[in-house]
């Protein structure tokens, strides 16, 4: 005699199944970032400043706080961020317009970003500085310039490497919503007589806020956590945060030091990327 | 019968990748590797650095083989005494600059050199080991050392650098670049800045204070010693303070290389022992098999670094390649590689403070 299976017993089923498919999957988070975070987190409340350092101590977060030095790469770290993904957004917000304007050249377009993507990083930063020393030295030989640009090893250069790094991950992010954008709106515009400008800002752009959002969420985070382009494009003359957390564990293991910097530092962007997605979606809301 | 054969072919298949990835697992000792788990007395785990120095002990690495019996697993990169602190009883000997050896004993995670079992200890320079003992008790054998010098374009500059002083002059305004801290290779400035413009090699004041009226001249601080040598072979800068050694190879480039002869600061790569070691005999056999005559002038060759030991002769086609004469060996100026260490921190947070904005 078997018994027909309840409604109830399908909820109790479809409860375990979701565990047993959610389960690994928390544990990996639980285990890759987690169990990492806590560590961060406990070790920069540490009394002293090594790994194994116990107690509870403050010290950490009054040095960085306290110390000009640490505040100047803060706001470095934050102005950097802010820039390059303001720069990148309106880039990656025109050259995502011209993917959707030219189904034709569609495929070509979508090539050319991916295909830096495929070239390691150091490679294209190796490039990059090539590039501006043939810059240099051609505004020099032309007599156009008396002295070097001097992109190399300053705010502008650091900032010119995170557009050209993030630029891919901004354009395809906002190609991803615009590419559902009815093309009839736009010709409906043109047609009442609207501007090419007000068409972007009051057709295209509302429409590409979610991308704009998505991909200025990626810009910030990676242009505030990176340490090699500030270290390779910065030449040392612009310190940044994940460069002081990078500085204090080589060579000198202050890992309590590095681990309170690390914590200012995702806390800050926490608190950024959650203002501006709330912000975005408000704004995308009020598209619909 | 056709679905229980293809289940009976699939728990086979399940099986023999099962079995597959087990008896990889066992094997897997056979191979260098970063986990690098050391076996019997019949294997040796060395830690090295990246780069040249990983080639350098795999070129050394049959020699050593077949003399010892012993076989070597090489496991080359950074932060090596963090991975020593880690995971204890991994490794059984590991090339160390002095900074880190000395901050190795200092924590405990290296043990003392005997030098009794050093077969040619007496032989090697004692600016280089003096430097890396405190209390009587070495913390590594340098193995070998590279000197400090100024790399530089002789026709684009103008005129011929001959002593340190020369880096502050005004025609090198932002047309030099020296290695970041922390990092040796800049913080090495403060002792030459000590000895130059202050009143002893611990006058350490005079040394911050030409190090701030060096800035100006500086036009970037670089992480790694090629990027240094690549930005003055473009061109990008006139001069560059790094390994004197990474110089040569750009002659032929019209760039000049000058260890002054007032002296100059070094970098030791010395072997040390980790406390945890499980093969202490290996280890000191290959000390002892690195510190041999032939082995010395293959490792100069090898690693481009010159021997720490006083009677070798290096052949005319390497000496032609290493600025490290024996009159620069003499040159070295002494250096307490324990106080050293323990300045970093501070003298890390000094520097950044005069370069970074």
């Amino acid at each position: 005699m078997t018994r027909a299976r309840s409604p109830e017993d399908d909820t109790t089923l479809g409860r375990r199944g979701s565990w047993l498919l959610g389960g690994p999957m928390l544990v990996f988070v639980v285990a890759m970032f987690g169990y990492p975070a806590y560590l961060v987190l406990r070790t920069s409340v540490a009394s002293g400043d090594g790994l194994e350092s116990g107690g509870f101590s403050l010290t950490h977060y009054v040095t960085f706080f306290s110390d000009s030095l640490y505040l100047d790469a803060l706001l470095n770290t934050f102005v950097i961020a802010v820039v390059s993904t303001a720069i990148t957004a309106v880039l990656g917000l025109l050259y995502a317009y011209e993917i959707t304007r030219r189904p034709g050249l569609r495929t070509v377009l979508l090539l050319l970003l991916v295909l830096p993507l495929l070239v390691n990083g150091v490679v294209r930063i190796y490039g990059l500085q090539l590039g501006m020393i043939s810059l240099d030295r051609l505004l020099l030989d032309a007599g156009l310039r008396d002295t070097p640009l001097g992109l190399q090893y300053s705010f502008a250069g650091i900032i010119i490497a995170l557009v050209m790094f993030q630029f891919p991950f901004m354009a395809l992010a906002i190609y991803a919503g615009l590419s559902r954008l009815d093309v009839s709106l736009v010709e409906a515009a043109q047609t009442l007589g609207a501007p090419r400008r007000a068409v972007l800002l009051r057709v295209v752009l509302p429409l590409a806020v979610p991308g704009l959002v998505a991909g200025s969420v990626l810009t910030f985070a990676a242009a505030a956590g990176t340490f090699i382009i500030p270290a390779m494009m910065g030449g040392g003359r612009v310190n940044t945060i994940p460069q002081m957390i990078y500085t204090s564990v080589s060579q000198t293991s202050q890992w309590a030091t590095a681990s309170a910097f690390a914590v200012v530092l995702v806390a800050i962007l926490a608190v950024s990327i959650l203002y501006s997605l709330r912000r975005g979606l408000r704004s995308t809301a009020g598209t619909r | 019968m056709a679905p229980e054969l293809s289940r009976r072919s699939l728990l086979t298949i399940a099986g023999g990748l099962g079995a597959g990835y087990l008896l990889a697992g066992c094997g897997g000792d056979d191979e260098p590797s970063a986990t690098g788990a050391s076996g019997g007395s019949g294997e040796l785990v060395v830690r090295t650095w990246s780069g040249v120095w990983e080639g350098a002990v795999n070129a050394m690495a049959s020699g050593f083989e077949s003399a010892s019996g012993i076989s070597l697993l090489n496991d080359p990169g950074s932060d090596t005494l963090t991975l020593l602190e880690q995971r204890p009883g991994e490794h059984d000997v590991a090339w160390l600059i002095g900074t880190d050896s000395t901050r190795g004993m200092t924590d405990g995670t290296l043990e003392p050199i005997d030098t009794s079992r050093i077969e040619r200890f007496a032989q090697i320079n004692s600016r280089l080991s003096d430097g890396i003992t405190q209390d009587g008790e070495l913390s590594g054998v340098p193995i070998s050392y590279t000197a400090t010098g100024i790399i530089y374009n002789r026709d684009r500059l103008g005129f011929e650098i001959t002593s340190w002083e020369d880096l502050w002059r005004e025609e090198l305004r932002g047309q030099l670049c020296i290695q970041n801290a922390p990092s040796i290779g800049g913080l090495f400035l403060v002792f030459t800045g000590a000895r130059v413009f202050g009143s002893g090699p611990d006058d350490y004041e005079a040394g911050w204070k030409a190090i701030e009226e060096l800035a100006p001249n500086v036009q970037f601080l670089f992480n790694t010693s090629s990027d240094g040598i690549s930005k003055l072979a473009s061109g990008s800068v006139l001069a560059c303070v790094t390994i004197a050694d990474q110089g040569v190879p750009l002659r032929e480039q019209g760039i000049e290389t000058v260890i002054p002869e007032e002296g100059t600061t070094y970098s030791i790569q010395s072997l040390t022992v980790p406390a945890e070691s499980k093969n202490k005999d290996a280890a000191y056999e290959f000390i002892n098999f690195m510190l041999d005559q032939d082995n010395q002038v293959e490792w100069a060759r090898n690693g481009k670094a010159a021997p720490s030991t006083t009677d070798v002769t290096l052949p005319d086609d390497l000496a032609s390649e290493l600025l490290e004469t024996p009159a620069v060996a003499e040159s070295l100026w002494p250096i307490d590689w324990y106080e050293f260490g323990q300045q970093i921190p501070d003298w890390t947070t000094r520097w950044q403070r005069i370069f970074g904005s």
